[in-house]
């Protein structure tokens, strides 16, 4: 590794502001994944759902896991970003 | 005398018990040393029989212990009704009442972790009176509403108006333990760091949010038991729906604080606010229809519509306070579930696409 980028991760490393940056998106992920994954089980439970209120309730869900994973995304984009 | 120590900081069985253990070895000790010669005389012989040597006295301390606890059965066996009957008048449960807080409490004070964990399971109290308060108010029984059964037909069923001041239950129930919570937080955050204090305010938030979702439960209360049971079917089915509706945020408030750490709380608690808007917007689409086939009157539309906007408060306030209070992921990732959280505006978009959900479909075709 050239001395120029090791500077560079020892600042990252030591900058309280990049440390608080990087714990925020690690924590952002986590949220998403686990939003990713109850999206995936309401999926499944629809397609085994026969009652047409049930289902209706459950795709209701599926739209809000979403529509909150993609504002995750956004809101992990721009963190990225800055 | 060690099990009189060690029930000192038992409950009121383990306070019996230790008191029981005593009677028995009291009264069993006075007639043994009554009756000191004559136990001699039986140990020897059961010594003799058993082929205990004359000069073991180990071996006959053991047997004197035997016949002593023998004998304690003996006496006490018939005396067991009388004995509890005198300990229950004895040592009596202490009553405690709703208002007392169980978890604050001087010794943890000055540890700033444990005083926000008393603090988020006193508020947790907190909400558990108000949750039979509001409960009450819709003339529901709580542990009705977090059963299994279908709430349209505990709400269906529920057909008798229950009369209570809510004002009292508030000031009996919750003021004074909101009281000591608000005191203990004061106290408590002076030794604490700036992240620490921001947490027990929050906490301090969800108090306030519960006292409000109680008053705004007294403004509904007041119509609701007049139009729930009204001849008048129409009104009775708006009110059913309030009750109804309420009734499940509070079934599915309970749900969140149960669920593990794999689920969403941001989710399930946006689901709630969702449903309440919904409901909001059907009433809303109903109510000209009501008025203008004659099936409401105008004054009975002003009163759902107001008490429509104060079940949506007492939503939105109980909602706010789960935020706070029944997420058990540490601060940074609370932090991070609440920013995927949807605002009123995003809430208000993705219902639109539920009622229109091909436009959706065509956005995206375009």
């Amino acid at each position: 590794m050239k001395l120029s980028k090791l500077l560079e991760k020892t600042k990252a490393l030591l900058d309280p502001k990049e440390r608080k940056s990087k714990a925020q998106k690690k924590n952002l992920k986590h949220v998403i994944k686990k939003l990713r994954k109850q999206e995936k089980a309401l999926l499944k439970s629809l397609e085994n759902e026969s009652s047409k209120d049930k289902a209706a309730k459950i795709q209701d869900q599926v739209n809000l896991a979403h529509a909150q994973r993609k504002k995750g995304l956004k809101v992990l984009k721009d963190l990225k970003k800055s | 005398m060690t099990a009189i120590i060690g029930s000192l900081t038992a409950n009121v069985d383990g306070r019996r018990l230790a008191g029981a253990h005593l009677i028995f070895n009291a009264v069993t000790a006075a007639v043994a040393i009554g009756f000191i010669y004559q136990l001699t005389g039986i140990v020897d012989v059961i010594s003799g029989w058993m082929g205990i040597a004359n000069d073991n006295y180990a071996m006959k301390l053991a047997v004197f212990h035997s016949i002593f606890n023998g004998l304690g059965i003996v006496l006490m066996l018939p005396m067991i009704n009388p004995m509890v009957r005198f300990l229950q008048r004895v040592i009596k449960q202490r009553v405690r009442t709703a208002a007392e807080p169980r978890f604050l409490n001087s010794a943890n004070i000055s540890l700033p972790d444990t005083a926000i964990e008393a603090v988020r399971m006193e508020t947790l109290r907190l909400f558990d009176n108000a949750s039979e308060i509001i409960a009450e108010g819709l003339s529901l029984s709580l542990p009705e509403i977090l059963s299994d059964r279908p709430l349209d037909e505990i709400v269906a069923h529920a057909r008798k108006s229950v009369s209570f001041d809510i004002d009292e239950r508030y000031d009996l129930n919750v003021k004074e333990l909101y009281g000591k919570i608000v005191e203990f937080i004061s106290n408590a955050q002076s030794t604490m760091s700036p992240s620490q204090v921001d947490e027990l305010f929050a906490l301090r938030a969800a108090g306030r949010d519960i006292v409000e979702a109680i008053k705004d439960t007294k403004h509904l209360q007041k119509n609701l038991s007049h139009y729930f049971t009204s001849d008048n079917e129409a009104i009775r089915q708006e009110y059913d729906h309030i009750r109804a509706n309420l009734a499940n945020a509070l079934r599915q408030l309970d749900n969140v604080r149960q669920q593990d750490d794999d689920a969403s709380t941001s989710l399930s608690l946006d689901s709630i606010k969702i449903g309440m808007k919904q409901h909001d917007r059907d009433l809303n689409a109903r109510l000209s229809t009501l008025i203008r086939d004659h099936l409401i009157t105008a004054p009975m539309s002003i009163s759902l519509m107001n008490d429509s906007g104060y079940a949506y408060h007492v939503t939105k306030n109980l909602v706010k306070m789960g935020d706070v209070l029944f997420s058990n992921s540490e601060s940074q990732l609370r932090e991070a579930e609440r920013s995927v959280s949807l605002d009123e505006a995003e809430l208000e978009e993705l219902l639109q696409k539920t009622k229109n959900p091909t436009s959706e479909h065509n956005d995206e075709t375009k």
